[in-house]
């Protein structure tokens, strides 16, 4: 059976400059895919996880073709996204960013028109099509305001109405809810499984476990370029069920600190989320195995320099998960 | 019959897009329109100081014009034409992927180069409404007419002289977008087009090897025909007006495939760099 997308070992490098003190900067080689390959199956939300320069846009840019791979090969609804890059184009919808992408002097209607016109959709049909759009993502009534005085949450929802006006049936987004309040992420995250009702496959990147959890099918998660699990939120939950896991807010940090709780036999990972580097406020989130290994982690905590302000009991997540496979969290800072 | 229908409606797209923006910043719209009795006011203002109350016989007896004023203003608009359609050309690839619109033009069923010359082709006809206005803004003060034939000549030349200059806008763009040095680029280029066109004054001026130099731009050629235009029949030097629109044909022809090239060459390179959305 046809998967509408289907990527494998996907590799991809970059060649970044640094700053330099005068004109330009050393050169740096970013490896940002290394073998990626994954399947979505047709009327999924797939979701790829991972934290920033994980390599999710890299992903999404190399199945929309904005991107040639180094080497590896993808194909979405049978296209090879290199060879035949322009049916690729025809079957997909894509959003890239979540407050940019519009012409800030034109309405959300007219913003809309003008690539419903590039899209060569006839003038009635593009009409129809807008205002069911607008419809459905709740900017009937900001319409015909100009772009310039929309919110980011507008802005992120109107990019998904332009990503559905050829109406295809493969939908790539990225970070829809990035930046956006909760109210608006979670009309985005509405309209995402409205579309999966419609029968449509939808790709999305994140680094938010809950909205992973919430409206994907399978998720794979990414790190460095590489996935390091895929599969349904329950599945990849299971994979740490047995496991407990703490979170211990301190002032204090050091990296010393944390090495020592992870070389505790028992302790599965050990994740920061520095607050305040100044000041060394943290998160430390602590997967372990055992009573014995938290026991010994809290007695090493309390006898170090560091200052524990409070230890909360966890409920495995797909953040654990993440913490498990690749000793690092989420959402940073 | 499909493909054409749908380069149509790109095109309309591009257009009514384009005219609504424009009239949206109003205060750059006026600018424009007034820019060009700017610089001829100024220019009629130093040869006054230069050469006194003969400077209008003398500037008849040199370039065949009786209408200074409405010459300077014809060669305003095209030269101010000229600069937009470059700058805005050379600029487009950089001004879209800040807005983040840049992969979304790319992402439609649509020749990327041919959606930006359809952005040039749309800032030429904006150009042509300013010419009209401002032309006839002169020609209602100065209580004369221009034939039919005068008003279509110089739409005609005006959008041939500046079409081609879209291909060295895309060239630049091509050529500088990796450095970020777009605008820098694009001003050095408009300072030539303005010196060497000929537009407030007859490239007579000039010696012969900067003159020859001249014959490459085809603003020079349409700075001619106009100066013929309002010189009432009486030819300007040189080739003839067909021989004049062969060249700017020839000249549009080859600066839109440098154009291509160089855009082609840097989109392949730009997706393989993932430098499509860099800005």
């Amino acid at each position: 059976m046809l998967q509408p997308i289907k990527a494998e070992n996907l590799v991809k490098t970059f060649v970044t400059k640094e700053g330099g003190r005068l004109l330009r900067g050393r050169r740096r080689v970013v490896e940002a895919l290394k073998g990626v390959s994954f399947e979505v199956r047709k009327g999924e939300v797939f979701g790829l996880l991972g934290p920033n320069g994980a390599g999710k846009t890299t992903t999404i840019k190399i199945l929309s073709t904005l991107l040639l791979p180094d080497a590896g090969d993808a194909w979405v609804m049978g296209y090879h996204v290199v060879k035949e890059a322009a049916k690729v184009r025809e079957v997909i919808g894509v959003s890239l960013y979540s407050d940019r992408g519009f012409y800030w002097k034109l309405s959300g209607r007219e913003n809309l028109a003008y690539f419903a016109r590039l899209y060569h959709l006839d003038s009635k049909y593009a009409k129809e099509r807008i205002r069911y759009l607008l419809k459905l993502l709740d900017l009937e009534e900001d319409a015909d305001r100009l772009v310039e005085e929309y919110s980011t949450g507008m802005k992120s929802k109107l990019n998904i109405a332009r990503a559905l006006l050829h109406d295809p049936p493969v939908l790539f987004l990225d970070e829809p809810t990035i930046g956006l309040d909760p109210n608006s992420a979670r009309k985005v995250r509405e309209v995402i499984l409205d579309l999966k009702r419609e029968g449509r496959t939808v790709l999305l990147t994140t680094h938010n476990m809950f909205e992973a959890d919430m409206v994907c099918d399978r998720v794979a998660i990414i790190s460095k370029g590489r996935i390091v699990a895929v599969g349904t939120p329950s599945e990849l939950k299971a994979k740490v069920a047995e496991h407990k896991a703490v979170e211990v807010s301190l002032v204090g940090y050091s990296k010393t600190i944390e090495e020592s709780l992870r070389n505790i036999p028992g302790v599965l990972g050990v994740a920061t989320r520095l607050r305040d580097p100044v000041a060394g406020v943290a998160d430390l989130k602590v997967v372990y195995d055992g009573d014995l290994s938290l026991r010994e982690a809290l007695s090493k905590l309390f006898s170090s320099d560091a200052k524990v302000i409070s230890v909360k009991s966890m409920e495995p997540t797909l953040e654990d998960v993440f913490v498990v496979m690749t000793g690092e969290r989420l959402e940073e800072g | 019959m499909r493909r054409v229908r749908n380069a149509f409606l790109t095109l309309f797209a591009v257009i009514v897009k384009e005219m609504k923006i424009t009239f949206r910043y109003l205060g750059s719209l006026l600018m424009i329109a007034a820019m060009p009795f700017m610089f001829g006011g100024m220019m009629m203002g130093v040869g006054y100081a230069v050469a006194g109350p003969s400077a209008f016989a003398n500037f008849a007896v040199n370039t065949g014009v009786g209408n200074p004023l409405l010459y300077t203003t014809l060669g305003g608009v095209l030269m101010i034409g000229s600069m937009i359609l470059v700058e805005n050309t050379a600029g487009i690839i950089r001004e879209e992927q800040m807005m983040g619109t840049f992969e979304l033009h790319y992402l439609t069923p649509n020749s990327t180069m041919m959606l930006w010359l359809f952005h040039s082709l749309s800032t030429s006809l904006l150009t042509l409404i300013i010419l009209a206005v401002d032309v006839a803004a002169v020609l209602a003060w100065q209580g004369s007419l221009l034939s039919p034939v005068d008003w279509l000549v110089a739409a005609l030349v005006t959008l041939l002289g500046l079409l081609p200059l879209a291909g060295i806008g895309l060239a630049v763009a091509a050529l500088t977008v990796r450095f970020k040095e777009v605008w820098a680029v694009a001003n050095v280029i408009n300072s030539f087009i303005a010196m060497l066109s000929g537009f407030y004054y007859p490239l007579e001026v000039f010696p012969a090897a900067v003159r020859l130099i001249s014959t490459a731009l085809p603003t020079s050629h349409a700075a001619q025909i106009l100066r013929g235009v309002v010189s009432e029949g009486v030819s300007a030097t040189g080739l003839l007006l067909w021989e004049r629109v062969a060249v700017m044909a020839a000249l549009g022809v080859a600066y839109l495939l440098l154009g291509r090239i160089l855009y082609s060459r840097w989109e392949d390179e730009a997706r393989s760099r993932g430098e499509l959305s860099k800005y």
